[in-house]
């Protein structure tokens, strides 16, 4: 992609994106320069909380109930883990087990298991231990193959 | 369906190692004949070490809650590497593999144990190797996205 700079001494500052067709890269780069990340809507204590995607580092089911993490709050969410998966699955939110999903760009450091299970942590120093099942998965998304 | 590939993991976890402690103990007890002056050793005992395999490791994992050596090497699985050791070691002399000699039969012992420490050694080494290479690739795959914003 072509960049070009201008620098201005009056005005406000602008940026103009010329494009062919709004790919995931073109909505990364405009959600990077609106400052804000795509966001949901969640209930903290009976409150509704407006949620980074970016800050959730993973998510739970829970009798029926979805709960995400950031590092400092927990929420109920009103989507599904699988309505969840399928639309933030760009924005690296991996399914590790049948009630848990996790950003893949929270994770601080993988550590193998025996029986090829995988221990994440996560940027909060929570383990979040991934089956063999889901581990092979998330093997090949980190080598770039799904 | 998951229930069925639990079982399935089970019993190729214990088919893979029955068939490497068959041959660590066949190892020990060919070199055993060897010294004893035989090139011969006794299909009996053979069938012995096999069943003696397979059982040990139906014991580790149904009887002592899935014990992997392979895993980690705390206090816990130390006593239960040696008490493994020592009933392979019982096990052998029952069945006379060393014709009742202790000599033998500590040598085996101390043999066994040492492989509990080496398999150990050999599954951590592979799984550091492991968590090294994913960590490169969790590290490659938040740059990319770094680079593609």
């Amino acid at each position: 992609m072509k960049v070009t700079l201008q620098q201005i001494s009056e005005g406000s500052e602008e940026a103009v994106i010329k494009y062919r067709q709004m790919t995931q890269r073109m909505i990364s780069i405009v959600r990077y320069l609106e400052g804000q990340g795509e966001k949901v809507l969640a209930q903290k204590d009976g409150q509704q909380a407006v949620i980074g995607v970016s800050d959730i580092l993973y998510l739970e089911s829970v009798d029926g109930a979805v709960y995400l993490y950031t590092e400092k709050e927990i929420c109920r969410l009103a989507l599904t883990l699988t309505m969840f998966e399928s639309l933030y699955a760009q924005e690296g939110f991996f399914r590790c087990g049948k009630s848990t999903v996790l950003n893949i760009y929270r994770i601080k450091r993988l550590t193998g298991m025996s029986g090829n299970r995988i221990d994440a942590t996560m940027d909060n120093d929570e383990h979040i231990i991934i089956s063999r099942r889901y581990a092979k998965q998330l093997r090949s998304i980190l080598k770039g193959e799904e | 369906m998951e229930k069925w590939r639990r079982f399935l993991a089970l019993e190729i976890g214990i088919e893979i190692k029955a068939c490497l402690y068959f041959a660590v103990i066949l190892f020990y007890y060919m070199l055993y004949c060897f010294l004893q002056g035989s090139l011969y050793v006794s299909i009996v005992s053979i069938i012995e070490i096999v069943l003696t395999a397979y059982a040990m490791n139906y014991i580790q994992v149904y009887l002592l809650h899935n014990f992997d050596e392979g895993d980690h090497l705390g206090k816990k699985e130390t006593l239960l590497s040696v008490a493994c050791a020592a009933l392979y070691t019982a096990l052998s002399w029952f069945f006379g593999w060393y014709d009742k000699s202790t000599r033998a039969s500590v040598g085996f012992f101390c043999y066994m144990l040492l492989c509990y420490v080496c398999i150990f050694l050999i599954f951590k080494i592979k799984r550091d190797m492991d968590t090294a290479q994913m960590n490169r690739e969790l590290e490659d795959f938040k740059k990319q996205k770094n680079r593609e914003l």
